[in-house]
Protein backbone atom coordinates (compact mmCIF):
# COMPACT_ATOMS: atom_id res chain seq x y z
CA UNK A 1 0.00 0.00 0.00
CA UNK A 2 1.18 3.64 -1.19
CA UNK A 3 2.76 5.24 1.81
CA UNK A 4 3.68 2.31 4.17
CA UNK A 5 6.32 -0.57 4.56
CA UNK A 6 6.91 -2.83 7.58
CA UNK A 7 10.01 -1.35 8.63
CA UNK A 8 11.09 1.51 9.69
CA UNK A 9 12.53 4.16 6.93
CA UNK A 10 15.86 6.16 7.11
CA UNK A 11 15.81 9.84 5.54
CA UNK A 12 18.11 9.85 2.77
CA UNK A 13 21.80 11.03 3.44
CA UNK A 14 22.02 14.20 2.42
CA UNK A 15 26.07 13.89 2.31
CA UNK A 16 25.99 10.27 -0.12
CA UNK A 17 27.89 12.17 -2.82
CA UNK A 18 30.45 12.66 -0.60
CA UNK A 19 31.21 9.13 0.39
CA UNK A 20 31.86 7.09 -2.51
CA UNK A 21 32.94 3.78 -0.81
CA UNK A 22 29.66 3.46 0.73
CA UNK A 23 27.48 4.86 -1.62
CA UNK A 24 29.55 3.18 -5.18
CA UNK A 25 27.67 3.75 -8.52
CA UNK A 26 26.33 0.52 -9.25
CA UNK A 27 24.51 1.32 -12.74
CA UNK A 28 22.55 3.52 -14.97
CA UNK A 29 18.47 3.59 -15.16
CA UNK A 30 16.61 5.79 -17.08
CA UNK A 31 18.81 8.34 -17.73
CA UNK A 32 20.53 8.82 -14.14
CA UNK A 33 22.82 6.75 -12.08
CA UNK A 34 21.78 4.48 -9.23
CA UNK A 35 23.90 4.28 -5.95
CA UNK A 36 24.66 1.39 -3.50
CA UNK A 37 21.78 -1.09 -5.23
CA UNK A 38 22.42 -4.48 -3.71
CA UNK A 39 23.49 -3.44 -0.57
CA UNK A 40 20.92 -3.37 2.76
CA UNK A 41 21.48 -0.42 4.66
CA UNK A 42 20.57 0.53 7.85
CA UNK A 43 16.69 0.79 8.41
CA UNK A 44 15.47 3.49 10.13
CA UNK A 45 15.67 1.75 13.86
CA UNK A 46 19.71 2.02 13.24
CA UNK A 47 20.00 -1.35 14.08
CA UNK A 48 17.94 -3.75 11.26
CA UNK A 49 19.28 -3.78 7.99
CA UNK A 50 16.77 -2.63 5.43
CA UNK A 51 14.73 -5.59 3.59
CA UNK A 52 14.88 -4.02 0.20
CA UNK A 53 18.59 -2.78 -1.42
CA UNK A 54 16.99 -0.40 -4.25
CA UNK A 55 19.72 2.05 -3.88
CA UNK A 56 19.76 5.83 -4.60
CA UNK A 57 18.68 6.87 -7.70
CA UNK A 58 19.45 10.16 -9.45
CA UNK A 59 22.53 12.57 -8.56
CA UNK A 60 21.41 16.33 -8.28
CA UNK A 61 17.51 14.91 -8.17
CA UNK A 62 18.08 11.75 -5.71
CA UNK A 63 15.46 9.41 -4.66
CA UNK A 64 16.52 6.87 -1.79
CA UNK A 65 14.84 4.10 -3.13
CA UNK A 66 15.01 2.23 0.19
CA UNK A 67 13.31 5.07 2.28
CA UNK A 68 10.71 6.21 -0.59
CA UNK A 69 7.03 4.72 0.38
CA UNK A 70 5.17 5.70 -3.13
CA UNK A 71 3.44 8.58 -1.05
CA UNK A 72 3.37 10.47 -4.16
CA UNK A 73 3.67 14.08 -2.99
CA UNK A 74 6.92 14.83 -4.90
CA UNK A 75 5.46 13.29 -8.37
CA UNK A 76 2.44 16.59 -7.80
CA UNK A 77 4.43 18.88 -6.40
CA UNK A 78 7.17 19.39 -9.03
CA UNK A 79 6.88 22.10 -11.25
CA UNK A 80 8.82 20.69 -14.43
CA UNK A 81 7.21 16.96 -13.82
CA UNK A 82 10.40 15.62 -13.55
CA UNK A 83 9.27 12.36 -11.61
CA UNK A 84 7.15 9.64 -12.58
CA UNK A 85 6.73 5.86 -11.03
CA UNK A 86 9.14 3.53 -11.84
CA UNK A 87 6.90 0.13 -11.81
CA UNK A 88 4.48 2.56 -13.57
CA UNK A 89 6.17 4.56 -16.40
CA UNK A 90 4.53 7.05 -17.56
CA UNK A 91 2.42 7.83 -14.57
CA UNK A 92 2.64 10.60 -12.55
CA UNK A 93 0.74 12.16 -9.20
CA UNK A 94 -0.64 10.61 -6.14
CA UNK A 95 -2.99 7.52 -6.83
CA UNK A 96 -1.00 6.62 -9.51
CA UNK A 97 1.60 4.29 -8.56
CA UNK A 98 1.23 0.39 -9.32
CA UNK A 99 -0.44 -1.07 -6.48
CA UNK A 100 1.71 -3.96 -4.86
CA UNK A 101 0.45 -7.39 -3.69
CA UNK A 102 2.43 -8.54 -0.39
CA UNK A 103 4.11 -11.45 -0.79
CA UNK A 104 4.42 -11.10 -4.64
CA UNK A 105 7.99 -11.02 -6.43
CA UNK A 106 7.50 -7.07 -6.39
CA UNK A 107 6.74 -6.79 -3.11
CA UNK A 108 9.53 -8.89 -2.14
CA UNK A 109 11.99 -6.47 -4.20
CA UNK A 110 10.72 -2.65 -3.79
CA UNK A 111 7.66 -3.11 -0.75
CA UNK A 112 6.07 0.03 -2.59
CA UNK A 113 6.61 1.38 -6.18
CA UNK A 114 8.71 4.25 -6.29
CA UNK A 115 9.14 7.72 -7.58
CA UNK A 116 11.78 7.76 -10.40
CA UNK A 117 13.88 11.05 -10.99
CA UNK A 118 13.65 10.42 -15.47
CA UNK A 119 13.82 14.00 -15.95
CA UNK A 120 16.43 15.03 -13.63
CA UNK A 121 18.36 17.36 -15.90
CA UNK A 122 15.06 19.56 -15.74
CA UNK A 123 15.32 20.69 -12.30
CA UNK A 124 15.47 23.77 -11.22
CA UNK A 125 16.56 23.43 -7.79
CA UNK A 126 13.18 24.25 -6.51
CA UNK A 127 13.60 21.77 -3.58
CA UNK A 128 9.56 21.84 -3.65
CA UNK A 129 10.22 18.18 -3.68
CA UNK A 130 12.57 17.01 -0.61
CA UNK A 131 10.45 19.92 1.84
CA UNK A 132 7.57 18.10 0.99
CA UNK A 133 8.50 14.24 1.35
CA UNK A 134 7.29 12.73 4.74
CA UNK A 135 9.80 10.34 4.89
CA UNK A 136 12.93 12.42 3.55
CA UNK A 137 13.48 10.06 0.60
CA UNK A 138 14.87 13.22 -1.93
CA UNK A 139 17.86 15.49 -1.39
CA UNK A 140 18.16 18.13 -4.07
CA UNK A 141 21.76 19.20 -4.33
CA UNK A 142 22.86 21.91 -7.05
CA UNK A 143 26.38 21.20 -8.56
CA UNK B 1 19.63 31.80 -2.67
CA UNK B 2 19.51 32.21 1.04
CA UNK B 3 15.91 30.46 0.98
CA UNK B 4 17.06 27.13 -1.00
CA UNK B 5 19.70 27.32 1.79
CA UNK B 6 17.84 27.84 4.83
CA UNK B 7 15.75 24.89 3.41
CA UNK B 8 18.63 22.64 3.24
CA UNK B 9 19.80 23.50 6.96
CA UNK B 10 16.37 22.64 8.29
CA UNK B 11 16.20 19.51 6.28
CA UNK B 12 19.62 18.10 7.85
CA UNK B 13 17.93 19.02 11.40
CA UNK B 14 14.95 17.12 10.01
CA UNK B 15 17.34 14.21 9.71
CA UNK B 16 18.98 14.58 12.59
CA UNK B 17 15.61 14.66 14.93
CA UNK B 18 14.31 11.55 12.70
CA UNK B 19 17.70 9.03 13.02
CA UNK B 20 17.27 10.06 16.77
CA UNK B 21 13.68 9.18 17.48
CA UNK B 22 12.92 13.13 18.13
CA UNK B 23 9.04 13.28 16.69
CA UNK B 24 8.61 16.47 18.05
CA UNK B 25 11.79 17.94 16.45
CA UNK B 26 10.86 16.36 13.57
CA UNK B 27 7.50 17.98 13.50
CA UNK B 28 9.18 21.51 14.57
CA UNK B 29 11.33 21.11 11.31
CA UNK B 30 8.50 20.49 9.11
CA UNK B 31 6.65 23.46 10.08
CA UNK B 32 9.71 25.80 9.68
CA UNK B 33 10.29 24.15 6.33
CA UNK B 34 6.98 24.81 5.38
CA UNK B 35 7.21 28.19 6.86
CA UNK B 36 10.35 29.02 4.24
CA UNK B 37 8.40 27.71 1.38
CA UNK B 38 5.77 30.17 2.11
CA UNK B 39 8.18 32.63 2.58
CA UNK B 40 9.73 31.75 -0.61
CA UNK B 41 6.22 31.35 -2.40
CA UNK B 42 5.64 35.48 -1.41
CA UNK B 43 9.25 36.07 -3.00
CA UNK B 44 8.29 34.64 -6.61
CA UNK B 45 5.29 36.18 -6.47
CA UNK B 46 7.02 39.73 -6.21
CA UNK B 47 9.49 38.32 -9.12
CA UNK B 48 6.03 37.53 -11.64
CA UNK B 49 4.88 40.81 -10.61
CA UNK B 50 7.99 42.47 -12.57
CA UNK B 51 6.29 40.53 -15.61
CA UNK B 52 2.28 40.02 -15.57
CA UNK B 53 0.73 42.09 -12.27
CA UNK B 54 -2.64 39.88 -13.18
CA UNK B 55 -1.22 36.71 -12.42
CA UNK B 56 0.89 38.00 -9.14
CA UNK B 57 -2.26 38.93 -7.95
CA UNK B 58 -3.78 35.41 -8.41
CA UNK B 59 -0.72 33.75 -6.70
CA UNK B 60 -0.79 36.31 -3.69
CA UNK B 61 -4.55 34.97 -3.29
CA UNK B 62 -3.52 31.59 -3.32
CA UNK B 63 -0.32 32.56 -0.99
CA UNK B 64 -2.30 34.81 1.55
CA UNK B 65 -4.85 32.20 2.00
CA UNK B 66 -1.73 29.71 2.75
CA UNK B 67 -0.38 32.52 5.19
CA UNK B 68 -3.69 32.31 7.03
CA UNK B 69 -4.39 28.28 7.43
CA UNK B 70 -0.79 27.89 8.01
CA UNK B 71 -1.20 29.74 11.58
CA UNK B 72 -3.85 27.60 12.42
CA UNK B 73 -2.30 24.02 11.21
CA UNK B 74 0.99 24.68 12.97
CA UNK B 75 -0.93 24.43 15.94
CA UNK B 76 -2.08 20.67 15.75
CA UNK B 77 0.00 18.52 16.77
CA UNK B 78 -0.65 15.92 14.14
CA UNK B 79 2.16 15.15 11.24
CA UNK B 80 -0.60 13.27 9.02
CA UNK B 81 -3.08 16.05 9.45
CA UNK B 82 0.11 18.35 8.46
CA UNK B 83 1.04 16.31 5.44
CA UNK B 84 -2.55 15.97 3.93
CA UNK B 85 -2.74 20.19 4.22
CA UNK B 86 0.93 20.32 2.46
CA UNK B 87 -0.81 17.98 0.11
CA UNK B 88 -4.24 19.34 -0.85
CA UNK B 89 -3.95 22.86 -0.17
CA UNK B 90 0.72 23.80 -0.44
CA UNK B 91 1.52 21.79 -3.20
CA UNK B 92 -0.83 23.08 -5.98
CA UNK B 93 0.07 26.76 -5.03
CA UNK B 94 3.82 25.61 -4.77
CA UNK B 95 3.84 23.88 -7.97
CA UNK B 96 1.80 26.89 -9.78
CA UNK B 97 4.58 29.60 -8.08
CA UNK B 98 7.86 28.24 -9.35
CA UNK B 99 5.92 27.24 -12.54
CA UNK B 100 5.06 31.03 -13.07
CA UNK B 101 8.67 32.18 -12.07
CA UNK B 102 10.55 29.53 -14.19
CA UNK B 103 8.38 30.76 -17.15
CA UNK B 104 8.96 34.14 -16.50
CA UNK B 105 13.15 33.59 -16.14
CA UNK B 106 13.46 31.77 -19.55
CA UNK B 107 11.64 33.87 -21.14
CA UNK B 108 13.90 37.01 -19.77
CA UNK B 109 16.77 34.52 -20.99
CA UNK B 110 15.50 34.10 -24.36
CA UNK B 111 14.49 37.79 -25.04
CA UNK B 112 18.11 38.17 -23.78
CA UNK B 113 19.30 36.00 -26.62
CA UNK B 114 20.04 32.64 -24.84
CA UNK B 115 19.04 29.43 -26.50
CA UNK B 116 16.07 27.87 -25.17
CA UNK B 117 14.75 24.35 -25.87
CA UNK B 118 11.32 24.53 -24.34
CA UNK B 119 10.23 21.15 -26.06
CA UNK B 120 13.50 19.65 -24.03
CA UNK B 121 10.26 18.12 -21.85
CA UNK B 122 8.47 16.00 -24.51
CA UNK B 123 11.66 14.54 -25.97
CA UNK B 124 12.35 13.13 -22.86
CA UNK B 125 9.13 11.22 -22.62
CA UNK B 126 9.28 7.90 -21.42
CA UNK B 127 5.71 6.55 -23.09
Amino acid sequence: MAGQVDYKTRPIDPDFLQKPDEYPITREHNGHKVRSEGKHRISGDGVTPNPIANGIHGTEVAVDWDTCVADGVCLDVCPVVLFEWALNPGQMGTGKDKPIQQGSEEWTRYRTDKSDPVREPDCIFCMACETSCPVQAIKITQS
Amino acid sequence: MDVKHKLSSISRDRRTAALTGRADRVMEARVRLTQKTLENCGLLVEYVRKFSEPIARDMEIKHSRLLREFEHIREVDSPNAFHEWIRSNVVPVVRQSEQAASLAATVLKKSQGEKIDFHRWAKRQTR
